[in-house]
């Protein structure tokens, strides 16, 4: 146990000496009652007497004395520490894992585990899901999980040294972060790191492209054609509910790329470059005022949404609100085509489950500090119904 | 009307012991004095139908109460004499001091002989007697109804116990003395005041030839006090106090009980009739006990 203001401990030892002295020692005048019949009444009786030694006296003294010690240990901010879990089990529950047999087979939970599932988002989970567990098509963050398991340990104050954390995934690149190895080594006990196999993503399918007349995007895509992970239809035309069908029952992705007709682009519908991850084009182009909500696929150089990716089902659906001047030589661009190969990746971005080593853990940075758990409300809570069995009992000794 | 309307409520809280008591009667445990015709049977023979015995003539008695059907069978003249019956008249006495107000929650002993003293008065007054009541006063003046034999004494005894609130500690022995011997006194009291006084007054009244009632109040609580420890006061004497507690109970209840004891054989060596009652006990029970004494020493003094 483990105290915040232990001065308050002392005061309550003082306040319970003090009730023990008055309960041993002080005496009491017995309440006054009319009685005719007084004089019959021996005149050598005392007038005052010392507590007497009945069971119910006992008790008093007993429930006063638990109330001073109960009452020092809230204001004192006692608390218990809970001990931490002895294994905290993250799963990888994402795309990048290749084999969910292997999965199942590596991610065995034993009672008392912590056990957290995640992809690109980390949740809690039972020991009893892991058999069932199928991996989903999203992509996984390990940091999430890294930063849910730290989470767990919250409210523990023994035992988080002793902690062993295991981490079962393929530790593919598009998994990792930069603050994923920061986490690792944040954890207080062991860490065990169990890879399994990374599933792989042939790129091979062709992007399919319907546009009208000369199109700029539709010739980049022609011009050298690249096989992409996922099947892609590129819509420059208006859409149909054909196409919005397409997405969302054969996990296609669709995107959404209108044409901005207009070789004269007016001066305030222009910008000058647009960003999508590592492809950068600066070229002029005819800007949308607003683009749908969904995840930002791209932006303007202003930090505007120049692009959004919305899930359809087992597809996705990514509108690209960048006109492209349908004169000029932006087709050739390398720069352009990177960015246009950017549109056209898999839902949640392109698949990149190369393996990645990380450092095993090694407790050198401090913890991370968690608040542990307090407890005082309830020795609060516990000293309110000693006070009222008090008063209970000293009310049934007059009454009797 | 409304005399009567307002004196019928005062009797309100008695009507069911009222109800209880018709028909019961009230002899007097001797012969009484000559005096008004009433159920009594008087130390004077009378003309009266009911026969009692012959008496030899002698001159000078009156020839019509001679026996001529003896004289015919037996030669000797021969008067014939019968009881004469005369009313008694009743004084009920009672103690109005602060120990009668007890316990001052719920019914206590004042109640309780307020209601024996309406009882004993209803039987009194169907029997064809006077009743007067007084109640002690610690002005010294007590409060008096005059004896009268008409039934609205009723009321105005009802009326005046019902306004009377038991406090200090009057003279109970004065108002016995004051009351000068009447042929028949009824004390309620519970003596804690000055039994050492007002016993030996009602032995004067005995030996005077009252017939003396006593009728000893005593509250279950006081015979039975509560179980915890506390401060006893003494309404009538508020510099008495004393703790009662587990360790002196048993002393208590002996004192007292010897007291009680006292107080009976004081009045048995007066050849008083006394009857202790409790607060529990139903009135009607006590009023009958009271009567039915009564007409046992009646038997056992004319058989």
């Amino acid at each position: 146990m483990t105290f915040t203001a232990p001065i308050w401990l002392a005061l309550a030892a003082a306040a319970a000496l003090g009730v023990l002295v008055a309960h041993l020692f002080s005496p009491s005048v017995p309440r006054r009652e009319r009685l005719p019949t007084t004089r019959f009444i021996p005149a050598d009786a005392p007038l005052a007497v010392l507590r007497t030694n009945r069971l119910s006296d006992w008790l008093l003294l007993l429930l006063r004395l638990t109330v001073c010690i109960l009452l020092g240990l809230a204001l004192a901010g006692a608390h218990v520490p809970k001990r931490a879990p002895a294994r905290v089990l993250i799963v990888d529950g994402s795309r990048a894992v290749a084999s969910v047999a292997e999965l199942r087979d590596s991610a065995r939970a034993r009672d008392g585990d912590v056990v957290i599932v995640f992809d690109s988002v980390a949740r809690r989970a039972t020991q009893d899901t892991l058999p069932t567990l199928q991996p989903s098509g999203a992509k996984g963050s390990v940091s999430a999980a890294l930063v849910a398991a730290h989470r767990a340990l919250q409210g523990f104050g023994e035992g988080r040294a002793e902690s062993e954390l295991v981490v079962v995934s393929p530790f593919t690149r598009e998994e990792v972060d930069s603050a994923t190895a920061l986490l690792l080594q944040r954890w207080e006990g062991p860490v065990r790191l169990v890879r399994v196999g990374a599933a792989t993503a042939p790129n091979r399918h062709r992007v399919e492209v319907r546009a009208q007349g000369d199109d700029p995007v539709a010739a980049t895509f022609a011009l050298r054609p690249e096989a992409v992970g996922q099947p892609v239809r590129v819509i420059r035309t208006r859409p149909t509910a054909a196409d919005s069908a397409w997405a969302r029952d054969a996990g296609g992705v669709l995107v959404l790329w209108p044409v901005k007709a207009d070789s004269s682009l007016e001066p305030g519908a222009q910008a000058s470059a647009v960003v999508a991850s590592s492809a950068v084009v600066v070229a002029r182009f005819a800007r949308a005022d607003a683009v749908g909500s969904g995840v930002p696929a791209a932006r303007w150089s202003d930090g505007a949404v120049a692009a959004s990716e919305s899930p359809l089902g087992a597809g996705c659906v990514r509108t690209v609100e960048v006109g492209v001047d349908p004169v000029g030589d932006l087709a050739l661009r390398a720069s352009f085509r990177a960015f246009a190969y950017r549109m056209v990746e898999p839902c949640s971005g392109a698949r990149d489950f190369a393996p990645v080593d990380l450092p095993r853990a090694t407790p050198a940075a401090p913890a991370l500090q968690t608040p542990a758990g307090r407890e005082p409300v309830w020795f609060a809570l516990l000293a309110l119904v000693a006070l009222i069995a008090e008063q209970v009992i000293r009310a049934r000794g007059r009454a009797a | 009307m409304l005399r009567s309307a307002a004196a019928g409520a005062a009797l309100t809280p008695y009507a069911e012991l009222l109800d209880a008591l018709v028909g019961l009667t009230w002899p007097s445990a001797a012969r009484v004095r000559a005096g008004d015709p009433g159920a009594h049977r008087s130390t004077r023979l009378g003309r009266s139908p009911e026969f009692t015995e012959y008496r030899a003539y002698r001159p000078g008695d009156d020839l019509r109460r001679l026996d001529w059907k003896l004289f015919g069978r037996t030669d000797r003249l021969y008067l014939r004499i019968a009881d004469d019956h005369a009313a008694l008249q009743t004084t009920i006495v009672l103690d109005a001091s602060a120990s009668m107000r007890f316990p001052e929650e719920g019914p206590g002993k004042w109640e309780h002989a307020s209601a024996i003293a309406i009882g004993l008065s209803a039987i009194a007054i169907n029997d064809g007697d006077a009743v007067g009541v007084v109640v002690t006063d610690t002005s010294g003046a007590d409060r008096v109804i005059p004896p009268r034999r008409r039934r609205d004494i009723l009321h105005d005894a009802a009326a005046l116990l019902h306004s009377v609130t038991p406090d200090g500690a009057p003279d109970l022995a004065g108002t016995i003395r004051r009351q000068e011997s009447p042929p028949r006194l009824v004390v309620v009291s519970d003596f804690l005041g000055d039994a050492e006084r007002a016993l030996p007054e009602l032995a004067v009244a005995a030996a005077a030839g009252s017939e003396v009632v006593v009728i000893h109040v005593v509250a279950d609580a006081e015979l039975d006090p509560p179980r915890q420890s506390f401060l006893a006061e003494d309404p009538e004497v508020p510099a008495l106090r004393r703790a009662m507690s587990d360790a002196n109970r048993a002393a208590y209840d002996a004192a007292f009980a010897a007291w009680r004891e006292n107080v009976a054989a004081q009045c048995h060596a007066m050849h008083a009739n006394y009857a202790l009652t409790l607060t529990s006990e139903g009135v009607r029970d006590l009023v009958r006990r009271v009567v039915a004494g009564h007409a046992a020493q009646f038997q056992r003094a004319s058989s």
